[in-house]
């Protein structure tokens, strides 16, 4: 049987240490060796494999998000102060942390500590909400890596408090361009339409599997994610209230549950805090098995209500090292790897503790409930074993058979190191304003209709399982044939009751590449229009950040990553929403064979979740009836920048949307309030494509027409362009029928609210500007473009 | 496998006269690839069935667990690596190291089934291809881009 090794440390220089750590695969840095160094020169001897591995894994920027908590030394040159401007920001994770403490929202629960964001849902439950990435394994594998990620996300749901059951899966993905010519890929790049296959399969099958609604998204197409693709999965939960705290106490038993231990997935911590090389070993690569996991699922929510373990985590990266770990933090604990059920005999003791196979769970049981507990298990076909006790040692004993084979003080493990200060310098990109002249309106529409990024998901999205469980209101698809796109999901989880969450979106990294802190608004005020739009309330509305860059040692790409942090602290403020739970997912970049580094577009996603009182006083996207109105709310400006009119048309220049929180909250609030009252037949908010879009999308949806007056839509009219496909935020279209248009203004008295048109009987889109006759298109044309892009 | 004589593929793949949803997938596939001149994919579930086993015993597996008798058929057959295929085709495997889920579950479902021999499984896929002139390298360029991502998978060409 395979023993610990030691590895000689002590006597080693600094060109010895660093290559210990390379070929260890360990990614750690000189100081964080050298730190290491000084602890065992301490105690007077050289740590085992297994302790490396376990120092490795703790410090690894998955886990211990240091680029998050460090200090940074950030310059700006900005067009008000023309020269540069220094200044040191404490982190950028306590400039997020700052919105959810100077909010005080009492419904906040739990926030930043536990696996997952929880937020109170009625008088006995929470809703908690988490959204991981899982970009590496996905651009090497892409059915078990998107797999893999969901059934990751899924027990960080499990895990957080003692425990809560999974509702709702969501998934927002970036890719490559479909149409990039094979023959042009470097060679171990996966062509994008495979790796959109390979993704949306895993989810697929993971998720319906578990038996869970996979119903809110966003799949992107853009050349920056051709190497590096991003793949977010997310997952929302319900527990009693009860059930939020977990404690740990000493003599609580260690319990792992599911899946057996193998050589998946080992390195997967220090791994996703390396960039994509060639010369992946296989076993950073793992392959889900959502059956088992599904069975640790209901076998768990019995455990629970039964009160059978007083605290539990999930085995995600780092393995047993990590989840042990951290539930002992404040204790110790004692663990005998000998006793991990595991796949094949000849594991070494670190491959058993950092390992990261799935669908693993770890329990603190106190002694005397365990022989339940195992019935539970039993009962359920789910795999157990004790593998070791809570202590109050402050220290992790770890043996294999007898033998010692790592002993660490916990406190130095995870006391706060110095962490380097790190340099960012962010430059105000100056864009020219341009209008482009002489376009066809209606050609662009159409391509606009046929962008991948706009066009219909269905073939996507109709893969899921969106319905099981039974509790999906307002569904992904609207309308009469269900081909209109719902700006967010609607669930009802509490059986007999109306009470409801809305869960939803925004992404934008087009905006990123002209001003990532207007990015960063812009996918918050996005996000939440989304959420106002289907009946969500806009006070009652949390937000998750996940920032996934490209390679931010290098000094420009995180200044970009400064500016969109505090965007989110900024506006997150301004729009008054908390955030509950993050992520960040760095160096997502490429190394070309010529030395060239290609890093992503930085790329932030915003989720959003709202509880609302009745899920009846929702509503959908779909135009209802012919004769009604048709307004838009919020301001129409000049912001093309970023848009996808430009992208079309390859113009790198104009003003990205400047969103506008303070006029933008007012309109949402009594937008909600409109839509409570009744008086909202239907409401789709302006995003990608503009207003055109929007209303193009409102139709198909319906099989209605519409008429549309452009120069009512804005104050001062501007080009026509502009009024049709600028993407300013904070607007929504809304369709109001006659016996409700002066209840519906009164609302909007002093707010921008302009009736812009009506609901026609025939299925075309007529848009007239000054009298002139400046669109018509038939409705069924719009269908099949929009329909007719994604294929499988 | 080690032991060849007792090493048996059970290959399953739809009734001929039912549309096969996924070997048409693989085929706009190909084609994107620009390869024209392939007509048809046809796919199977391959299971290496080894280790304490004989022909009954796979018969019974076969017939008890993995078959769906409205939509399938299944051949048994012993497993060898020549490259007697009569059409060109190709079979992609798990590595060695990579967990096999489906095998798990299947190995699962042969204990339930009350069986207490020490049964073992792989499971791949197997893909058929018609069509004209097709060459080996079309086949390997396929696999690579397509059917098999040699990070965790195997794939061998036969018949032809």
């Amino acid at each position: 049987m395979a023993r610990a090794e030691i590895i000689e440390i002590c006597t080693g220089d600094d060109e010895k240490l660093l290559e210990i750590s390379k070929k260890g695969l360990l990614s750690l840095t000189l100081d964080e060796m050298k730190r290491i160094q000084k602890y065992f020169l301490k105690i007077g001897r050289n740590p085992t494999d297994l302790e490396l591995e376990m120092i490795a894994q703790t410090w690894s920027e998955h886990c211990f998000h240091k680029l998050f908590k460090s200090k940074i030394e950030f310059t700006e040159v900005n067009g008000q102060t023309a020269k540069p401007v220094t200044h040191i920001i404490p982190s950028m994770f306590s400039m997020i942390r700052q919105v959810t403490e100077n909010l005080k929202k009492n419904w906040c629960v739990s926030v930043f500590k536990d696996n997952a964001g929880i937020i109170k849902f009625d008088d006995t439950n929470c809703v908690c909400f988490k959204v991981e990435t899982h970009n590496h394994p996905s651009a090497l594998e892409p059915y078990g890596g998107a797999g893999t990620g969901i059934g990751g996300v899924i027990r960080d749901i499990l895990g957080a408090g003692l425990g809560a059951k999974p509702i709702l899966n969501t998934d927002v993905f970036c890719f490559g361009t479909l149409d990039f010519p094979h023959e042009n890929l470097d060679p171990g790049i996966f062509h994008p339409k495979r790796l959109f296959k390979g993704v949306v399969s895993g989810v697929r099958d993971y998720g319906n599997r578990m038996g869970i609604p996979t119903a809110n998204g966003a799949i992107l197409f853009d050349p920056g994610y051709l190497y590096n693709i991003l793949v977010y999965c997310g997952t929302v939960g319900i527990m009693p209230q009860w059930a939020v705290e977990k404690k740990v106490e000493p003599g609580h038993l260690i319990v792992v549950i599911g899946g057996k231990t193998g050589r998946d997935g080992i390195h997967g911590a220090t791994f996703s805090s390396a960039s994509l090389e060639k010369d992946i070993p296989t076993s950073v690569v793992q392959i889900g098995n959502p059956i088992i996991e599904k069975k640790v699922l209901d076998a768990l929510m019995i455990a629970r209500d039964r009160k059978l373990y007083s605290a539990i985590t999930d085995c995600g990266a780092g393995g047993l090292s990590s989840a042990v770990g951290e539930l002992a933090q404040h204790c110790g604990a004692e663990v005998h790897l000998e006793n991990v059920p595991l796949k094949y005999r000849d594991l070494k003791p670190w491959e058993i503790w950092v390992s990261e196979s799935q669908e693993r769970m770890v329990l603190a049981v106190p002694s005397e409930k365990f022989e339940q507990l195992k019935k539970v298990l039993e009962d359920e076909d789910v795999e157990y074993a004790c593998i070791g006790k809570f202590t109050s040692t402050k220290k992790i004993k770890i043996y294999h058979q007898n033998d010692i084979v790592g002993e660490l003080d916990l406190r130095w493990l995870f006391q706060k190191a110095e962490l380097p200060v790190q340099k960012a310098y962010y430059e105000e990109r100056k864009m020219a304003d341009i209008i482009p002249e002489n376009i066809n309106v209606e050609e662009v529409l159409l391509q606009l209709l046929a962008d991948p990024v706009i066009a219909s998901k269905e073939i996507v999205v109709r893969q899921y399982d969106h319905e099981v469980q039974s509790h999906t209101i307002v569904k992904p698809f609207s309308g009469i044939d269900g081909k209109g796109p719902s700006d967010a999901v609607v669930i009802a989880p509490v059986y007999g009751s109306y009470r409801g969450i809305v869960v939803a979106c925004g992404i934008n990294p087009w905006y990123g590449k002209v001003d990532p802190y207007l990015m960063a608004g812009c996918c918050i005020d996005e996000a939440m229009r989304n959420i106002v739009a289907c009946g969500g309330d806009p006070e009652k509305t949390a937000v998750l950040d996940n920032f996934c860059w490209g390679k931010c040692d290098d000094p420009v790409e995180l200044g970009k990553l400064v500016k969109c942090v505090q965007g989110c602290r900024d506006f997150a403020l301004a729009y008054k929403v908390p955030f509950i739970s993050g992520k960040d997912s760095l160096n997502n970049f490429y190394t070309k064979e010529d030395g060239s580094i290609v890093s992503i577009p930085g790329t932030l996603l915003i989720s959003a979740i709202s509880v609302i009182d009745d899920v009846r006083e929702t509503t959908s996207s779909d135009l209802k009836e012919s004769g009604n109105h048709i307004y838009i709310l919020g301001e129409t400006r000049r912001h093309l920048g970023g848009s996808r009119l430009f992208n079309l048309l390859n113009f790198e220049a104009g003003q990205c949307p400047v969103p506008e929180p303070e006029l933008t909250l007012k309109i949402m609030k009594n937008l909600h309030r409109a839509i409570k009252q009744g008086l909202v037949k239907s409401c789709h908010d302006c995003s990608e494509g503009g207003m055109a879009v929007a209303i193009s999308e409102m139709m198909i949806g319906s099989g209605y027409g519409a008429e549309i007056y452009l120069e009512n839509v804005a104050e001062r009219t501007d080009e026509p362009v502009v009024l049709l496909f600028s993407e300013s935020q904070g607007r929504f279209i809304v369709e109001v029928d006659q016996a409700h248009i002066d209840k519906f203004e009164k609302i909007f008295k002093n707010l921008p609210c302009r009736r812009i048109g009506r609901v026609t009987p025939d299925f075309r889109l007529k848009i007239f500007y000054k009298g002139k006759n400046l669109l018509e298109i038939d409705g069924e044309l719009m269908k099949k473009t929009w329909c007719g892009v994604l294929s499988w | 496998m080690e032991n060849l004589e007792k090493s048996y593929i059970i290959e399953i793949g739809l009734k001929e006269n039912l549309f096969d949803a996924f070997g048409n997938e693989i085929l706009n596939s190909i084609k994107e690839l620009g390869f024209d001149n392939f007509e048809k994919v046809f796919v199977y579930d391959v299971y290496n069935v080894y280790g304490d086993v004989s022909l009954q015993l796979v018969k019974q597996i076969t017939k008890n667990i993995l078959l769906d008798h409205v939509a399938h058929n299944a051949k048994i057959y012993k497993y060898n690596n020549k490259k007697d295929e009569k059409k060109p085709c190709v079979e992609v495997w798990y590595k060695k190291q990579v967990t096999d889920p489906v095998a798990m579950t299947a190995i699962k479902a042969i204990k339930d089934l009350g069986i207490k021999n020490d049964v073992k499984i792989r499971c791949g896929k197997k893909y058929v291809f018609s069509g004209n002139n097709i060459k080996k390298d079309m086949i390997r360029q396929i696999s690579e881009k397509i059917l098999a991502n040699t990070l965790i998978h195997d794939y061998i060409i036969k018949g032809i």
